[in-house]
């Protein structure tokens, strides 16, 4: 990596593949269910002849993306996830070979700190850390649990702020 | 001052305000009316008729009643720390805002206020939310300068609370008080603004609304292919009706703008900076000067040619409102050495720059190719309708222009505490900000950039609704170096 933005150091938790593996794989098996009653529709009812073969072609997409989804991006999000808390700035930093992102917050301009665990998360005891600012919500995804509740405290209590929970 | 006695204290607004919302609302009922006619013309015992009928009148009676309550429960005082709202129709409510919140303040004069004397006030908080702003209306022109006084003595008095020199109080205060004029808006420059930003389209859409509604009452269509054929008869004539188009679209610019703009009036003091404008609906916008967040200098592709620049200040003042909508317009049109001479006057903690350091030629080549799928649909297009060969060509040709225009002409400047971006293609933007106002910043880089080492940064700054300020296909190491410039020892204060 020549002339780069210092990266921050802070990875998100292994377990985070995992997590994500299951919860794409929740949501293509429904999305696949959905389709496959759709062409059962559609031969029963004997509908129009292209809107199988859109139907053929979506499922083929969508075989094809859950593959990428389920088996690669989550490793390669997980590596590429970075983020850092210091006194005065909180730096993220995510996505690598298509498109990176570095992002730099100040403290002082930080509204409102929380986390949040939904049914997945808490069974691999992980948390998401949301940051609010004027501009937009930002997340850093699959953090431990005790460690977000740690880094919660320390990004309300250096920018000023009271924590919120939810 | 105890919070409880304040009720008996505070003032009204003008009881004019009842007739005013009451004709406005008889207004809104007259188009209603006049609606219903025209659905139900031919048989007016209908159930219908007489159902409309009722609820028109029912309508009134509701909107009567809440415009009497409201007026008379809206009550508002200025004590020495806050504003004291009280309203509500059936349920009370009070509002106490702290003086200093209070930011943008706008006069806002429509016609017939000015008849009778009267005018409304805009006191914006810079809150987000649908009660951000606190609405005087109607109340009298001298009751509104003692508020825009008291907000100038308050600002006054918050700034130089740390050094209280007695002897010069006074004089102090004169000079405070004491309002540069900076600019005020020429016939002339009117007249250059309307000719060249294109009204013609405003101006056919509006004749074809005339028509439309015309042609619900009468029938006008005769006279209307009269007039047309009469064009039509041969090439001379045609002309001559596209140029009385163009002519008459421009006076109705002219006019337009004339009476948008007439007594454009930027004033300043040491704090605040006033917007004067209107003809017969006139306005007064004014604003601190620390909380200025941002600089935008926008140009048009006609009046590029001229180096006319529209100069808008971003703030949190209020935006949604309609009349309001304008209110952040520094310059609505003017030539840009003018305006960057009257920006380093007015804001003199924001300084533009002039030499701007362009995009490398990689970037044109990369905003080049990043629209080569375009091709694709133009191909597609070329093969299945051969006929329509003219629209992916028109749509090509132009895409292209604007990607060699905008990397010709985008760039970036980075000196001091400020930071410079321009970008668009036929209508440019220059935007200026400081380090302590942005929210936060943004780096990105995509496979096509990283081959050319380019990068696109991305600025928040606050304002009502977040202004967001990008610029692609910047050389990496400059994206890189305004990260750190932003990183480094910025921040500390809010």
């Amino acid at each position: 990596m020549t002339g780069m933005i210092k990266e921050p150091t802070q990875q998100i938790s292994p377990k985070a593949v995992k997590m994500w593996r299951i919860s794409d794989a929740i949501t293509y098996f429904i999305a696949l269910c959905i389709l496959l009653i759709l062409l059962y529709l559609q031969q029963y009812y004997g509908w129009k002849s292209w809107i199988g073969l859109i139907l053929y072609a979506l499922l083929i997409l969508l075989i094809i993306s859950s593959i990428v989804e389920i088996v690669i991006v989550p490793i390669y999000r997980q590596r590429t996830w970075r983020y850092e808390v210091d006194e005065k700035y909180i730096q993220l930093k995510y996505g690598g070979v298509l498109k990176k992102t570095h992002l730099i917050i100040p403290m002082t301009k930080v509204l409102y700190v929380n986390t949040n665990q939904g049914p997945l998360l808490r069974k691999f005891d992980l948390s998401t850390i949301k940051i609010g600012t004027m501009a937009s919500v930002h997340e850093i995804p699959a953090v431990p649990e005790k460690k977000a509740a740690e880094l919660r405290e320390k990004i309300a209590v250096l920018a000023g702020i009271s924590e919120s929970n939810e | 001052m105890n919070r409880e006695t304040t009720n008996d204290k505070a003032h009204r607004i003008h009881p004019l305000w009842i007739v005013y919302s009451i004709g406005k609302s008889v207004k809104e009922l007259v188009f209603f009316v006049i609606g219903l006619m025209i659905y139900i013309r031919s048989d007016s015992d209908s159930i219908f008729f007489k159902l409309g009928v009722l609820a028109g009148i029912l309508y009134l009676i509701y909107k009567v009643v809440s415009v009497l309550l409201e007026w008379f429960h809206f009550k508002y005082l200025f004590t020495e720390t806050e504003l004291c709202i009280h309203e509500g129709r059936l349920i009370l409510e009070s509002r106490y805002i702290p003086l200093e919140r209070i930011q943008g303040i706008s006069r806002n004069t429509p016609l017939f206020h000015r008849l009778f004397g009267l005018t409304s006030l805009l006191l914006d908080t810079g809150a987000v939310g649908n009660k951000s702003s606190v609405k005087l209306e109607m109340i009298t022109c001298k009751e509104a300068e003692r508020i825009q006084k008291y907000f100038s003595h308050a600002d006054y008095l918050e700034r130089d609370v740390s050094k209280p020199n007695e002897g010069t109080l006074e004089a102090n205060l004169l000079e405070h008080s004491s309002r540069k004029k900076h600019y005020e808006m020429t016939s002339k420059e009117i007249f250059v603004a309307s000719v060249t930003s294109l009204h013609l389209l405003i101006f056919i859409s509006l004749l074809y609304t005339c028509y439309s509604n015309l042609n619900d009452f009468l029938s006008i269509d005769p006279y209307i292919e009269a007039v047309l054929s009469f064009f039509q008869k041969s090439w001379l004539l045609t002309a001559v009706g596209i140029l009385a188009l163009l002519v008459l679209s421009m006076a109705y610019g002219w006019g337009r703008t004339f009476i948008r703009y007439r007594n454009f009036e930027v004033t300043s003091d040491q704090q605040r900076i006033f917007i004067k404008k209107g003809l017969f609906h006139q306005t007064e916008f004014s604003i601190p000067k620390e909380k200025v967040e941002a600089i935008i200098l926008n140009t048009k592709f006609l009046q590029k040619i001229l180096g006319i620049v529209e100069v808008r200040i971003v703030s949190t003042a209020e935006e949604d409102d309609e009349e309001m909508k304008t209110a952040n317009i520094l310059f609505p049109f003017i030539h840009k050495n003018k305006a960057l001479l009257l920006i380093s006057e007015i804001l003199p903690t924001f300084k533009v720059e002039t030499d701007m350091v362009n995009l490398p030629r990689s970037a044109i080549f990369v905003k080049l190719v990043r629209t080569s799928y375009i091709w694709i649909a133009a191909g597609a297009i070329f093969y299945f309708w051969p006929r329509l060969w003219y629209v992916p060509l028109a749509f090509l040709v132009l895409t292209h222009i604007s990607q060699l225009l905008s990397g010709l002409s985008n760039g970036y400047k980075l000196s001091g505490p400020f930071i410079q971006l321009q970008s668009g293609s036929f209508s440019t933007k220059l935007f200026i900000t400081t380090r302590m106002k942005i929210e936060e910043l943004k780096v990105t880089e995509s496979v096509l950039q990283r081959k050319f080492g380019l990068a696109s940064l991305e600025i928040f700054t606050r304002s009502k609704s977040v202004q967001v300020s990008k610029i692609s296909d910047i050389p990496k190491d400059v994206a890189i170096s305004c990260y750190q410039w932003y990183g480094k020892n910025g921040g500390n204060k809010g």
